[in-house]
């Protein structure tokens, strides 16, 4: 299985993840329920085109620029990546 | 945020601001804001008790995406509605939706039909109206195009003025503001509904929201179910009916070729049918049938024909005799005298029909099997046999299927009635809803304007408390917000004290202002306040009441009344307050006044009244056409002006000093505002 392919189970951790998002966005009032239908919408769109994790950070960006929410999460896959390709690095220099 | 002004300035909000109440604008007042991030704190709730449930973040996304899309009810839905009526059998003729006799409907299918047709068509009524009256006020389209472009015959001032009446003669509306009939004739009372609530686009979008609420709910009401057996006992006596019909088909078109008349045949068939299926025989069928053919066409001279043909055999008969006789003199003798016999009546009949009438007649009699006695017609014989027979056979299928149905009847009807009955309840349950949703889309309108007043009145107090007031405003202040309608900001919740409103009224009723500032004088914690010799009170509590009193008396008293006349509005018979965030406490008799308690009332606030109303210009036009047509208004129905107005009617504005600072501008009053 290639890697940077997102498998079923992945994306379905994601959607939970970003519903989740949602939930506590709106339990705190930093969204109200019509623009929490458009963010639905946003994601179903969206992410059903998300096929690599390359994409995936893409489509976490635009998110997050619409929906400061969704920061954190865009931090965080971001910030994966990085550490992923660092480890990536060291691990040919201790190779 | 509104412009919040001090208690000193007059205060207005702009057109823009108002429209952005409703909206998605974050500019809106701080109270809508919160009021929404209340109802989103709701739906987060609701979705994380899906999530801990089971469901997945994928459907619960799908679910949100699909409360934001659904589609807003609208007036052209309602015949898909009525459809759902009548436990399943309502049908479409043409334009209108009506009750499909051909399923024999019970009497309680019929009732349940018509009162649901008759709530979703005076509702439809209103929300045509009510759409046109929206679209006009935001594009500013004229109602006819609107109304052209929609494919509404109507003219729009049919279409005005029935959905107008409709809510003008809504029992519900009736009871819970009698004064609106108090306004003179119809057409004003019309125009003063409209002015002031049915062209709010915030009372279509209600309506619209419960009837697709309502329209949801009927589309998921449970189906009848059908006996199995008795079901296809229905198709095979269908299929039977349609075997038969052809049947018939057949045997009009071979008799009208050979230019038979058929409308005899034509006029029995519902009785030889009804033979067919009771399980009469072949050839009593053929039978029947060939009679009525005979009595259609013109066969006058049958008898004749008939003996003729009937001589003719004997004649046969008698020569056959004579030749078996040989030559036995007596034997022949006598045949020969019986021919004689036979000839001459041959003879007597010979002549009173023509060939053509003898022929015409045998040709169907052999049609039917009968003998060919002309020797000429030996292709027709039997000709209608297999169509009469193919008729007779279904008859015996539909006779079967009959059988199965009546065997199953008891079971059958026990399983319908059983689901029916089910269905009838539900239907049962819509309908109530139906009923109230104009009443309810007005009361919440009404309280929503309330609301709105409310908020801003606190909003307004809280910029004063920043600039530090005096222990005796505040106290003021708060209790004209617990006292009689309450509210809190936070919950956003409302109750109704209808015990306490109805006692302060009916005491400021009996003593006039210094009724209200012994009111005041209760809230800031004197317990003789009723009595007490308010010249003896402490210095310290006469100042404050003094300036609690210059300050806040007109609000309080305002507040009071306004509180006493929107409560009026919720009792028995009237709104149903059904809604949440609204609690009732105390008696439902508890706002009820004698009537020299309203003529006080009227003496100590009825020139107040009429100032305000002369003061706003809305209120002046209403006056002056009551004038004009010679309808005095009472103090009930200018308290229900004054109420309408300043909750938020179309055109103007009002408010005053009630709150000493509040001004409502609303959305159609760009510019225009007045206050008072």
């Amino acid at each position: 299985m290639d890697p940077n392919i997102l498998d079923p189970k992945e994306k379905e951790a994601i959607y939970n993840e970003l519903a989740d998002t949602m939930i506590v966005g709106l339990e705190k009032g930093e969204l109200f329920d019509t623009d929490a239908s458009e963010v639905s919408g946003f994601i179903l769109s969206g992410f059903q085109e998300v096929k690599e994790k390359k994409d995936l950070l893409a489509f976490l960006e635009v998110l997050a620029k619409r929906w400061d929410i969704y920061k954190p999460i865009y931090t965080k896959y971001k910030s994966e990546e990085l550490l992923g390709k660092v480890q990536g690095e060291l691990d040919q220099l201790t190779n | 945020m509104p412009n919040i002004a001090t208690p000193e300035a007059q205060v207005t909000i702009t057109p823009l601001e108002t429209l952005s109440y409703g909206g998605e604008s974050k500019n809106a007042p701080d109270w809508l804001i919160r009021g929404k991030a209340v109802e989103a704190q709701q739906r987060g709730r609701e979705l994380r008790a899906q999530r801990e449930a089971g469901k997945t973040g994928k459907q619960v996304l799908e679910e949100q995406r699909e409360r934001g899309s659904a589609k807003p009810f609208e007036s052209k839905k309602i015949k898909a509605l009525e459809l759902r009526f009548g436990g399943g059998a309502a049908k479409e003729d043409g334009r209108e939706v009506v009750i499909d006799t051909d399923k024999n409907p019970s009497f309680e299918q019929i009732d349940s039909f018509t009162d649901a047709k008759d709530a979703a068509e005076k509702i439809g009524k209103v929300l045509l109206y009510a759409e046109v009256a929206a679209e006009h006020t935001k594009t500013g389209k004229s109602p006819a195009d609107i109304l052209s472009d929609r494919g509404v015959l109507d003219r729009w001032e049919d279409v005005r003025t029935a959905g107008l009446d409709v809510l003008l003669q809504n029992d519900n509306l009736r009871q819970a503001i009698p004064e609106l009939q108090d306004l003179g004739p119809e057409s004003l009372q019309r125009e003063f509904l409209e002015g002031a609530l049915a062209k709010d686009p915030k009372f279509q979008a209600k309506i619209a929201e419960k009837m697709r609420d309502i329209s949801q709910r009927a589309s998921t009401l449970s189906e009848v179910p059908k006996d199995q057996q008795t079901e296809e006992a229905k198709v095979l006596q269908a299929q039977a009916e349609t075997q038969m019909q052809s049947g018939w088909g057949k045997m009009r078109q071979a008799l009208e070729a050979e230019g038979y008349d058929v409308s005899k045949l034509e006029a029995s068939q519902a009785e030889i049918d009804r033979l067919i299926k009771e399980g009469v025989s072949y050839p009593q069928i053929a039978n029947l049938i060939r009679e009525a053919v005979l009595r259609g066409s013109d066969f006058s001279k049958r008898a004749e024909i008939e003996a003729y043909i009937a001589l003719q055999k004997q004649r046969q008969q008698v020569l056959t005799s004579l030749q078996q006789a040989g030559k036995n003199p007596p034997l022949t003798d006598r045949y020969s005298k019986d021919l004689d016999g036979i000839e001459a009546k041959i003879a007597d009949i010979d002549g009173k029909y023509t060939p053509e009438e003898y022929e015409h007649y045998v040709k169907v009699t052999t049609m039917f099997g009968g003998e060919d006695v002309s020797g000429k017609f030996g292709q027709y014989k039997g000709l209608l046999e297999q169509d009469i027979k193919q008729t007779v056979a279904a008859g015996g299928k539909y006779a079967s299927a009959e059988q199965t149905i009546r065997a199953r009847n008891q079971e059958a009807a026990k399983l319908e009635q059983k689901g029916l009955s089910e269905r009838l309840r539900q239907e049962s349950e819509l309908i109530d809803e139906l009923k109230d949703v104009l009443p309810d889309a007005i009361a919440e309108i009404l309280l929503e304007r309330h609301d709105e007043m409310v908020q801003l009145q606190m909003e307004s107090r809280e910029k004063k408390n920043e600039s530090g007031v005096e222990l005796g405003l505040k106290i003021i202040e708060d209790a004209m917000n617990k006292n009689w309608i309450e509210y809190n900001d936070k919950t956003r919740e409302k109750t109704i004290h209808r015990d306490a409103i109805g006692q302060d009224v009916r005491f400021a009723a009996y003593h006039g202002d210094e009724g209200i500032k012994r009111l005041m004088l209760r809230d800031m914690g004197n317990r003789d306040w009723r009595d007490v010799d308010l010249t003896t009170l402490p210095e310290v509590q006469t100042k404050m009441l003094e300036q609690a009193y210059t300050t806040h008396g007109q609000a309080y008293k305002d507040r009071l009344l306004t509180d006493f006349f929107t409560a009026k509005d919720f009792r028995d018979g009237g709104f149903k307050v059904g809604f949440k965030n609204w609690k009732i406490e105390g008696s439902y008799g508890a706002l009820g006044l004698k009537e020299h308690e309203w003529k006080l009332l009227e003496q100590n606030f009825g020139k107040d009244l009429d100032k305000r109303l002369e003061a706003s210009q809305e209120g002046a036009k209403m006056l002056q056409e009551m004038k004009d047509r010679k309808v005095v208004p009472n103090f009930k129905s200018k308290w229900l002006m004054y109420l309408l107005l300043l909750l938020g009617g179309v055109g103007t504005v009002v408010a005053g000093p009630m709150a000493g600072v509040l001004a409502v501008g609303a959305a159609g009053a760009a510019g225009k505002s007045s206050t008072f």
